[in-house]
């Protein structure tokens, strides 16, 4: 939590606070019933799952219906797919100016676009529209165009990954981007983030020199989250067409691996590390004397607190998947992922991702309005209806974990014997359950 | 198989309805603003030395347009960072003073010590 000098505009609409941006937060969620609705919910849905849905219903080849058209042939065609593409590389473009080119203030258009467009945004795009990462990665861009001059096989590249790798270096790299937007003491200064930005960027594209765009499947840290996410979107590819497709049986076909388990431990518990972060209880610890009188002592704790979360979530998950393999667990994890990304990052996202289109048509902090967008006010609408707010984030917790419930329930009647259906899944229902009043928890705090 | 479907979904529609009715509950406790220059502002000590800063963080609860008063004690003469939207910051003198803050949006804003860089109190706007 780092402040800028005086260099800060007043009235600038950005300022420093949790998730590293943003002024007003959300205040905390009403006690009480919440976290016994949540409970209950989840147990009633095992119940009436166990009952009442005693088959798989979906098989993973099998699901969806072909998109109308002419959806399959658009998004098929060249002229879409390099569209997109061109999309992508004109962000990382703007961005690289802002990062390079502009002032280290808060007015800078780079916080926002790496901390809410690019890591709110692309995810939440994802929930409705699918990958949406994978469609526009420049850094998929640049990997093809240098195969393509080299004259390389841009998918296998020179060598192969070794099957154990999965999507592990995703999960390094996504707890590498949550210790800089919660830990890191300048988070909000130009030169971390846009030293981490140009790791991000150097490290997939050399590896995918070497190791072809499978190495962008195994390393990207936002295809890692952006797919997952995509899972519960209404589109899905399967044998080279779109397909329409229900969010359920979407999940149902998300394919695991390697890793996978890391990602989903990593989105999970850096989540709750935030809420944990804000809370008074935290504060007092971090900002005790004897912490910070230590040198880096706030970050050692920071660190610790942070990847002990996300440990923490992983085991449990593990826990609850045993006896059923880490296959069971991609589905069940996709909507708590997307239940915790709408519960707490709506306001921010609504909120700072206006204000950073405000800043966008200023890269380079010279008062210019390139794009139009510099004269546009924020509304702040959702930020005055907090009663609103809190009720879509109870609802968005809720049905995560009641979809997960569902998602679950469907691969263990897949994978176990009929009888054993239904006990196979008690110990991830224990962990949803702890899962579901630790979160509520910390949405309350 | 579209009958089945129906009454899976009416099925599954159960607990969320479950749910729901445990959220219902968030309603209370969210009142209507009440007409706030009858308030008496929230008073709150604040001892800032060198190296430390008293309260540590602590939550404080108002209402929107409730007055603030900060009763900064200091040893040296510094600046509070107010992380409301837009963010104010205020100048304190070395020795005793009075700051006011007034936040009229709901929401939980930070009050920071700029030299210290920490969270003095945490206001819960309602």
């Amino acid at each position: 939590m780092t402040l800028l000098p005086l260099s800060l505009l007043p009235g600038s609409p950005l300022t420093v606070t949790a998730h590293g941006l943003g002024g007003t937060q959300d205040l905390p969620l009403p006690a009480g019933l919440a976290v016994l609705g949540g409970a209950l919910a989840l147990l009633a849905s095992f119940v009436v799952l166990a009952r009442a849905w005693r088959t798989p219903r979906w098989h993973p080849s099998r699901v969806g219906t072909p998109a109308p058209r002419p959806l399959p042939t658009l998004v098929a065609s060249p002229a879409w797919r390099w569209g997109l593409r061109g999309l992508g590389m004109l962000g990382l473009a703007w961005a690289a100016l802002a990062a390079f080119g502009g002032p280290d203030q808060l007015t800078n258009p780079l916080f926002g676009m790496v901390y809410v467009w690019w890591w709110v945004g692309v995810p939440l795009a994802s929930l409705l529209l699918g990958p949406v990462w994978r469609a526009i990665s420049p850094l998929r861009t640049l990997v093809e165009l240098l195969a393509r001059a080299s004259g390389t096989d841009a998918e296998r590249g020179l060598v192969d990954l070794p099957g154990w790798v999965g999507r592990w270096p995703a999960a390094l790299g996504l707890l590498s981007f949550t210790f800089l937007e919660l830990v890191h003491p300048h988070s909000t200064e130009l030169v971390p983030v846009r030293v981490w930005c140009a790791g991000y960027v150097v490290v997939l594209v050399l590896g995918g020199v070497v190791a072809g765009t499978r190495w962008l499947d195994a390393a990207d840290p936002m295809e890692a989250f952006s797919g997952l996410l995509a899972r519960l979107s209404p589109w899905l590819v399967r044998e080279g067409r779109l397909h329409v497709v229900s969010p359920l049986a979407n999940l149902s076909a998300a394919p695991s691996g390697p890793g996978v388990p890391a990602v989903v431990a990593v989105l999970l518990g850096s989540t709750a590390f935030d809420s944990l972060s804000d809370t008074p209880s935290w504060l007092r610890l971090v900002q005790d004397p004897a912490v910070t009188g230590t040198a880096g002592g706030a970050v050692l704790l920071g660190t610790v607190g942070l990847v002990g979360l996300c440990a923490l979530v992983g085991a449990l998950l593990a826990h609850g998947a045993r006896g059923l393999g880490t296959t069971y667990l991609a589905p069940a994890a996709v909507p708590l992922v997307a239940g915790y990304l709408v519960a707490h990052y709506l306001t921010f996202w609504w909120v700072v991702g206006q204000a950073t289109l405000v800043q966008a048509s200023d890269p380079l902090g010279t008062g210019a309005n390139w794009l139009g967008t510099g004269t546009l006010g924020v509304d702040r609408w959702l930020q005055y209806h907090p009663v609103l707010v809190a009720n879509v984030q109870l609802l968005a917790v809720v049905a995560g974990h009641v979809l997960a419930a569902v998602a679950a329930h469907e691969r263990a009647v897949r994978v176990l014997a009929p009888g054993r259906a239904v006990r196979g899944q008690v110990p991830m229902l224990l962990v949803m359950l702890v899962l579901t009043v630790g979160g509520l928890s910390l949405l309350l705090a | 198989m579209p009958a089945l479907r129906h009454r899976h979904a009416a099925l599954l529609a159960l607990p969320l309805l479950v749910g729901l009715v445990g959220l219902s509950g968030c309603g209370e406790g969210w009142s209507a603003p009440v007409n706030t220059s009858d308030l008496a502002p929230e008073v709150v000590s604040v001892r800032i030395t060198a190296d430390s800063v008293e309260p540590n963080g602590d939550r404080v609860v108002v209402e929107r347009g409730q007055t603030v008063v900060l009763e900064v004690d200091a040893d040296e003469a510094g600046e509070l960072h107010v992380h409301a939207d837009p963010e104010q910051h205020l100048d304190y003198p070395a020795g005793e003073s009075e700051q006011e803050v007034v936040i009229t949006m709901p929401g939980i804003v930070e009050i920071e010590s700029h030299s210290l860089e920490q969270t003095i109190v945490q206001l819960e706007v309602r």
